[in-house]
């Protein structure tokens, strides 16, 4: 039998101190909606399937292509890009919460700063002076590119530290996506400038070695970055720097 | 997947001045330089009008958006290093009224209790924009548009905003940001009703020719509260004469 409607189930949380709730919402179905465009049309019709007025759910999103890692939420139990979610594909009702290694803000809307901040400690990007033209940079051999661009895919958006037991609210460790983001300026051939930097960094507090090698970012990952490749690169990386710092190499 | 060709580039957008010299160059530094016609107001990027006319060039949006990034960084300097005073000496009560202003409008739009949805108002509007101010343009169907424009104006006054949180709140956000849109719906609209030529991304089959003759001039809107009041400027062409684009 055809569907005719959608049925969606919401956990609604106001702010970062207000108590939890699940509202339920209906839909009219639409061929190949994906879990944004059926967020879309709940705030059209803000109302719960027991017919109680309420406030639009609050999301977040941006690119609608899977690459900007915005709309990161757990659907029907799974961490995911809700643009990418095809309703056609889920299971009904489809389950929505907020990611829950993360500051919540409100709704399905959380904070992902923990990232960023774990992005500036490992240095993950490549100083350049702007204010002079410094010619081309050195060139990249094939390999090394397609490695790179594997790499530089993560867009940030938080579902390996949603799946990581290492992340929790409280702890520092920096999760798998910043370790990747090392390797990927490390092997960068103007990158590599400030390698030592970014293994020292990737040393200290909430480092590497909090890692517990769960591999349970790997199998999270939407972009299917190579993350516990990465991680005991990484971890190679940083034996032999140690090394080259003990015997002065 | 589905595949539908869709807007990706805003041609026009806050009016900008710049400073030439006799040669008609500009002057790099100048705080002239993509300042708006608010004093101390730059713009740059897809929300300033410069650079494309009638059409973008593929690819050449990011062009000018790091262009435009260039010239107003060093103009903004130097226009902050030529003030008389800093914003530390403006009194607090300037800044206090404008929050005040601001809060109100925030608080007027919580208080929005009548039976309009915001987001049921975007989607006609986007509705109506896609089909009759795309590409392809006739002068009853935009008028009709502006008429639709003028019906959702009115709708907005009418909206039930469902969430009066003062945390995280998208529906008050959005719904300030939707009158703006409206606004500047009317804008492309009559901008495009007038201009009784083809050129660009601007086609109207009743006028399928470029006339340069009349139109080879920069539409300019000023927000009135009665509308958009529309004025023409001309193009500066002393560089680079204009040819006929045939690809
Ligand atoms: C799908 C798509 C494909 C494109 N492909 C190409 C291409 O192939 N080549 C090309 O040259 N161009 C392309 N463009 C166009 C180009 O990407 C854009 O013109 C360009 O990125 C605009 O850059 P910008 O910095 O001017 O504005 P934006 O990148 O839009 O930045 C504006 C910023 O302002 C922020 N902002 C908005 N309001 C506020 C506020 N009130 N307070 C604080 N911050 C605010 C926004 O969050 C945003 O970060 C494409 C555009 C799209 C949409
Ligand atoms: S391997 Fe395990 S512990 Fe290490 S980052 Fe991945 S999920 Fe976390
Ligand atoms: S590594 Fe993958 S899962 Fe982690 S933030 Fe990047 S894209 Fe997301
Ligand atoms: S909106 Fe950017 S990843 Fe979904």
């Amino acid at each position: 039998m055809a569907k005719n409607t959608i049925e969606l189930k919401i956990k609604r949380q106001d702010g970062p101190n207000a108590a939890a709730r699940w509202e339920e919402f209906s839909i009219p179905y639409k061929p190949k909606m994906n879990v944004i465009s059926a967020l879309m049309e709940v705030r059209r019709h803000p109302y719960t399937v027991q017919g109680r007025k309420t406030t639009p759910p609050v999301w977040d999103a941006n690119c609608l292509e899977e690459v900007c890692g915005a709309c990161s939420m757990i659907i029907n139990g799974k961490v995911r890009q809700a643009c990418s979610a095809l309703v056609d594909q889920l299971e009904l009702p489809i389950v929505l919460e907020p990611m829950t290694k993360f500051p919540l803000v409100r709704d399905l809307v959380v904070d992902r700063q923990r990232m960023f901040d774990a992005l500036k400690r490992m240095h993950a990007w490549i100083p350049i002076d702007g204010t002079y033209n410094l010619g081309p940079g050195p060139r990249v051999d094939p390999n090394t590119s397609a490695m790179a661009y594997s790499l530089a895919r993560c867009m940030t958006c938080g579902c390996c530290l949603e799946v990581c037991p290492q992340i929790t609210p409280t702890s520092t460790f920096i999760g798998a996506a910043a370790i990747s983001q090392v390797r990927l300026f490390n092997m960068h051939p103007t990158g590599k400038m400030h390698a030592r930097e970014r293994l020292e960094a990737l040393m200290g507090e909430g480092g590497l070695q909090d890692c517990g090698n769960a591999q349970n970012c790997v199998h999270a990952c939407p972009k299917e970055i190579p993350l516990t490749e990465s991680i005991a690169a990484m971890g190679r990386e940083t034996t032999a720097y140690v090394l080259k710092r003990l015997f002065g190499g | 997947m589905r595949v539908f060709p869709s807007v990706h580039y805003t041609m026009g957008g806050l009016w900008i001045d710049y400073e030439a010299d006799a040669s008609g160059n500009i002057v790099a530094g100048s705080p002239r330089n993509h300042q708006t016609n608010i004093p101390g107001l730059f713009a740059a990027g897809e929300v300033d009008y410069e650079y494309h006319g009638a059409n973008r060039l593929g690819a050449n949006s990011l062009l000018s958006c790091f262009y435009g990034g260039m010239l107003a960084g060093p103009a903004m300097v130097n226009y902050a290093k030529g003030l008389e005073r800093s914003c530390d000496a403006v009194p607090a009560s300037v800044f206090e009224a404008e929050r005040k202003r601001q809060e109100e409008a925030f608080r007027r739009i919580c208080a929005l209790q009548g039976t309009e949805n915001p987001f049921v108002l975007h989607k006609e509007l986007g509705e109506v924009m896609t089909d009759n101010v795309a590409v392809v343009r006739y002068n009853d169907k935009l008028q009709a548009a502006d008429n639709a424009i003028l019906a959702f104006m009115d709708r907005w006054k009418r909206i039930d905003i469902h969430d009066a949180a003062t945390w995280a709140n998208q529906a008050v956000s959005f719904t300030r940001q939707l009158w703006n849109m409206l606004e500047l719906a009317r804008v492309i609209t009559l901008g495009a009703l007038r201009r009784d030529e083809s050129r660009g991304s601007h086609y109207k089959p009743d006028f399928p020719e470029r006339n340069d003759g009349e139109w080879l001039k920069t539409t300019l809107a000023t927000w009135t509260p009665s509308g958009p009041e529309f004025r023409y400027a001309p193009v500066d062409i002393s560089l680079l004469r204009p040819e006929a684009r045939k690809y």
